[in-house]
């Protein structure tokens, strides 16, 4: 059965027959919305030179601009240095603490995300995410000394003390374990989806590793995420903490007895009409508490009835045990936990009900310190008496006495005199200021600017409709229409004011702000493929995935109709013709059968899929979703096909 | 009006009483011979002798809005350069919604109403909401600042409202059968503030910290975001009333008085100190109602999702079983119902409860709404107390049927939306043809 295809009545814009054009910019490769654009500018340049030539500059200014954006910390163990991972700039820098001034900086690899450093304060070892490796520093001269092999996108890094590092591996979800001494991968651990942040017991005797997105299950099922524990002696997995309702899980710390640990989450509620924003309707920021103290592990909320602690993210716990210190990257603030009356809470018997009560942080949050824009990782200083904040979109690290449980200095890392339109925009994408009671922004969903593997009942007009996969936005521009069913033209639409009446409830990003934040989704790049060859060669089961997906013939000779041709609709530089199609893969439930063709650069890391999120793996897109061929004529494809099928997507 | 005049001659005698205190900002308040905060909730006058908005600068004091009969319940602009009030230019005419220039100059007239409107509140939208009485019972309305239009009605259940403050999230905070609640500028979204039901709370404010203070009788309470219930707020052994205005986190102009014979008087306390400074030591009467004249940041805007040309709303429940109170008893069905003109009940319509407490309905919008939760034997395991109402196409999710508001939700999808997306329709009033 061939697809029907409707075009946008709002498409003015496009200057080539796109249906016939499909096939030739696959094949070529090319970018039609670019040229498309080109050619708009060459008939005005006469015109607008000059205009030209400054946004030109202006351009090339932005794409310039690096700011250091400090994400992770580290102490040095005599106290005296402190280390900060600069994912924009790629470095990292240590900071004198008793100067509290930088003491010198060591470029790294690209997108640098963790750091740990050795018991004996000599070496650091930072993951860099994008380039797949882990940069061994000499933390006295700030030399560079090897580079070793990691996962696909390695970003926590623990340390057992002895001579193995334990990297999460976001993107292979798992955990490298690297031998220092022979700078080899001795083992993959297999971890769960999104592994992203590690900390090692105060004996190096166990890892624990969080995850950014939650396991997939069973469609429209409750979320759930897990820490897993690996025995650092054995090099095994030993336990997978288990928790349910989570989905974002971010940073992880240990108290020095090894007895309790502290994970930050988040609790989505996405499997509730998003009707509402108050009562924590959108999300519960909550911490894991875990461990021989709890005698196992329950959720307890971090936020308040109408001032929410929104994304909380890095989490550190006092020597003494008696307080720990949670990061909020969307709130921007760090709050100070009681641990005694922690602990009580965790332990009470209505521990299970307090993780949806608003009201159970008063228990033990007794501080909610502000501090700058995003801020990700804390550290705390050995004798517990300073806390030190990465406050990434700030460039800088603000410096709280935590007796007096306040800011007293910040040390500016060194950011261009300006921000430019792209960084406002970031600010913006990361702040909750735009929902009700700061309760979430845009980062939220998206968690560090990617997606977070949910499906969510946003229609605003009746319940249990249109349920939508959240997209990823790399590399985005010129991929309009947007929404999942192509219904918004423009990011403009999309994330104004529809995004403050729908999802927000408050007001959102009205004016230079809604194009400050559209600069920067805009500017969002495209993360590396993993899966193609850097000289663009295929394998051979890519080259026949490929093949497949080029077919124009059933295996049995007969012709596929146009519209059923893979390269049909996902076609061009982003294998997306921009069109809308019933593909069959509608549900009952959706108001329309009409989908977005969605772009398919790097789709490989975005499960699940389909419009809805249905399909947990691409496999099931053909073998459980597409059962009359109308995405795609599949059903005649064996096993093995398919995998060649899955090879090829990949690599786009 | 003989009186008026002399408690407006005395306030005049203080010019320059904001100078006499050190950094007590400019103030107004309503000077008064006679005060009775609660009269509104009967349809009595608040000021039954009348009252005079009094302005306090470094240059003086001075009367707002000097030609005028009475004026009270001053309201500052968020760029701090005008004032809105109610006003009665002659003893004769209603109250209506005025606003004036900090600066000075004649007023301009915001209402035309032929009854009393009273406490109007600037809205960031550049809209003011304030509370408009009738014989029986009060409404709260908006109209813009700017241009004539219709006033826009927020609440649709009979009773007595009275407009308190707009929270820094952009909900209006009112007062309403003794208890704190709010809603949203298009009316949507009612609920109490907490569902603590102490006893009667009034005069509600919103301090920077995002704290709410109000009366419960003589004392002074809050509601503070970390917890569900109202707490006290240390004070001085005087009767309080409300929480006058928030000079800093520190310092609150707070009208006190001894005894229910006695006048209250304007203080600048310092709260950590407990030093009190009366302001207007001369004052023979009431000085209450106290604003600071400055700038300060707006509340948030909010975005109406609203469709006006719709009649209906939808309520889903995510679980009647929720409850702060336990529930004895079983629950099989909910049974919702609405008011006639003489406001006795009518059933809209009654539906199954899933088994998780799940519910989904169609309503009739801007109508008064109750449920009953109804057991196997058909009889009612639990009944609201409250009516409420929902606006046109407005979606609505409760938790569970008195849940609170720091109940979250369980990330659960309802068993009724598993069932069907289509809400049980009890959109026909009964008796009512279309």
């Amino acid at each position: 059965m061939e697809m029907g295809m409707q075009r946008q009545t709002w498409r003015t814009h496009s200057c080539v027959p796109r249906r016939q054009s499909c096939r030739r910019l696959a094949l070529q490769n090319e970018d039609t919305s670019r040229k498309v654009s080109t050619r708009h500018a060459r008939v005005r340049a006469p015109r607008c030179a000059s205009i030209l030539a400054c946004l030109v500059f202006a351009a090339m200014a932005a794409a310039q601009t690096r700011y250091p954006s400090p994400d992770d910390l580290v102490i040095s163990p005599d106290g005296t240095r402190l280390y900060a991972v600069l994912s924009g700039t790629g470095e990292v820098v240590a900071i004198d603490t008793a100067k509290r001034a930088i003491a010198g900086r060591v470029p790294v690899g690209k997108v640098p995300r963790g750091i740990a450093i050795t018991p004996d304060g000599a070496r650091l070892y930072v993951t860099n995410s994008w380039a797949d490796t882990i940069s061994e520093i000499d933390a006295a001269t700030m030399q560079p000394l090897r580079t070793l092999p990691a996962g696909f996108e390695p970003t926590g890094i623990a340390f057992d003390g002895r001579g193995t590092l334990y990297v999460a591996n976001r993107l292979s979800d798992d955990v490298a374990v690297v031998d220092l001494a022979s700078g080899a991968i001795t083992r993959r651990l297999i971890s769960a989806h999104g592994a992203s942040y590690a900390a090692a017991s105060a004996d190096g005797s166990r890892i624990y590793v969080t995850h950014i997105y939650p396991m997939l299950g069973q469609f429209r099922t409750p979320t759930r995420s897990e820490i897993t524990e690996i025995d650092t002696r054995s090099q095994i997995v030993t336990n997978r903490i288990s928790l349910p309702d989570a989905a974002g899980v971010f940073h992880v710390a240990l108290s020095r007895d090894g007895r309790l640990g502290l994970a930050a989450l988040l609790r989505p509620r996405n499997l509730v009409p998003l009707a509402h924003v108050e009562h924590g309707w959108a999300f519960g920021d909550s911490l894991a508490v875990f461990g021989e103290d709890i005698g196992g592990v329950v959720q307890l909320p971090l936020d308040a009835i109408e001032d929410y602690f929104s994304l909380p993210f890095g989490v550190a716990i006092a020597p003494d045990k008696k307080r720990a210190y949670v990061s909020a990257s969307g709130s921007n603030e760090v709050a100070v936990l009681d641990l005694a009356r922690l602990v009580a809470a965790a332990r009470s018997p209505s521990a299970a009900r307090m993780a949806n009560d608003l009201s159970a942080a008063s228990r033990y949050v007794i501080a909610r310190i502000p501090v700058g824009r995003n801020p990700r990782n804390i550290a705390l200083s050995s004798d517990g008496a300073t806390l030190w904040v990465a406050n990434r979109l700030d460039d800088s690290i603000s410096i709280i006495d935590t007796a007096r449980m306040a800011v007293t200095g910040s040390i500016a890392l060194g950011a261009p005199a300006t921000l430019t339109a792209e960084r406002r925009g970031e600010r913006l994408f990361y702040s909750s200021a735009v929902a009700f009671g700061n309760s979430f922004g845009c980062a939220n969903c998206h968690l560090d600017s990617t997606f977070d593997g949910l499906n969510w009942d946003l229609e605003p007009d009746g319940f249990g409709i249109d349920i939508v996969d959240n997209r990823a936005l790399e590399d985005i521009a010129d991929t309009s229409p947007f929404k999942w069913n192509g219904q918004n033209p423009d990011l403009q639409t999309e994330c104004g004011p529809r995004t403050e009446r729908y999802f927000f409830r408050s007001q959102g990003f009205r004016g230079d702000d809604l194009e400050d934040l559209v600069s920067y989704i805009k500017a969002i790049p495209l993360r590396p493929n993993r899966y193609r060859a850097p000289d663009g060669e295929l394998t051979p089961a890519q080259e026949r995935g490929k093949a497949i997906f080029l077919r124009t013939n059933r295996k049995d000779g007969t012709p596929i109709p146009e519209g059923s041709q893979c390269f049909v609709c996902h076609s061009g530089k982003y294998y997306t013709n921009q069109l809308v199609a019933d593909v069959g893969t509608g549900k009952p439930t959706d108001r329309s059968p009409l989908i977005d063709t969605p772009e398919l650069t790097n789709v490989v890391n975005s499960a699940p899929y389909l419009h809805d999120g249905s399909a947990h793996t691409f496999e099931e897109i053909w073998t459980i979703f597409n059962p009359k061929d109308q995405h795609g004529v599949t059903n005649d494809l064996a096993k093995d096909e398919l995998n060649d099928l899955i090879e090829y997507l990949k690599t786009l | 009006m003989g009186k008026l005049a002399t408690t407006a001659g005395l306030a005049l005698a203080l010019f320059g009483a904001a100078a006499d205190r050190p950094g007590t900002p400019d103030y107004a308040y309503v000077a008064a011979p006679q005060y009775d905060s609660a009269a509104w909730r009967s349809g009595r006058e608040r000021f039954p002798a009348g009252a005079a908005v009094m302005l306090v600068t470094a240059q003086g004091q001075r009367k707002l809005a000097a030609d005028f009969y009475a004026s009270t319940d001053p309201a500052i602009s968020f760029d701090g350069l005008r004032i809105l009030f109610a006003g009665k230019p002659t003893a004769a005419g209603p109250w209506q919604i005025w606003e004036t220039a900090v600066a000075g100059g004649a007023p301009r007239q915001l209402t035309t109403a032929d009854t009393d409107c009273i406490r109007p509140l600037y809205l960031p939208d550049g809209r003011v909401v304030y509370t408009r009485v009738f014989a029986r019972g009060s409404e709260i309305q908006i109209v813009p600042l700017v241009g004539a239009a219709t006033p826009e009605t927020l609440t649709f259940v009979p009773g007595w409202y009275l407009t308190d403050d707009v929270l820094h999230d952009g909900r209006i905070l009112f007062e309403t059968s003794g208890d704190l609640w709010t809603v949203y500028p298009d009316g949507t979204g009612v609920e109490t503030i907490r569902c603590d039901h102490g006893p009667q709370r009034a005069n509600a404010r919103q301090v920077a910290s995002g704290d709410v203070i109000f009366n419960v009788g003589k004392r002074l309470a809050r509601f503070t975001p970390p917890l569900a219930e109202q707490t006290g707020v240390p004070q001085p052994n005087l009767e309080a009333a409300g929480p006058g205005a928030e000079v800093s986190v520190d310092r609150w102009l707070i009208p006190l008085r001894s005894s229910a014979a006695r006048p209250f008087h304007l203080y600048d306390w310092t709260r950590s100190s407990g030093q009190r400074v009366e302001l207007n030591p001369a004052e023979p009467g009431n000085a209450v109602e106290p604003v600071v004249v400055s700038s300060r940041v707006p509340p948030r805007d909010f975005p109406s999702a609203r469709v006006p040309t719709r009649t209906t709303g939808n309520l889903l429940c995510l679980n009647a079983h929720e409850s702060k109170t336990p529930i004895a008893g079983d629950i099989a069905t909910v049974r919702v119902f609405t008011q006639d003109a003489a406001g006795s009940a009518l059933l809209l319509g009654q539906t199954v409860v899933e088994s998780d407490g799940s519910f989904y309905v169609q309503v009739p919008a801007d109508r008064p709404l109750r449920m009953e939760l109804v057991g196997r034997s058909g009889a009612v395991t639990r009944a609201e107390k409250n009516w409420f109402w929902m606006r046109p196409s407005e979606q609505r999710i409760c938790v569970g049927c008195h849940a609170g508001p720091e109940r979250s939700p369980e990330n659960r999808v309802p068993e009724i939306l598993n069932r069907t997306t289509v809400p049980v329709n009890m959109t026909a009033i009964p008796g009512q043809t279309k």
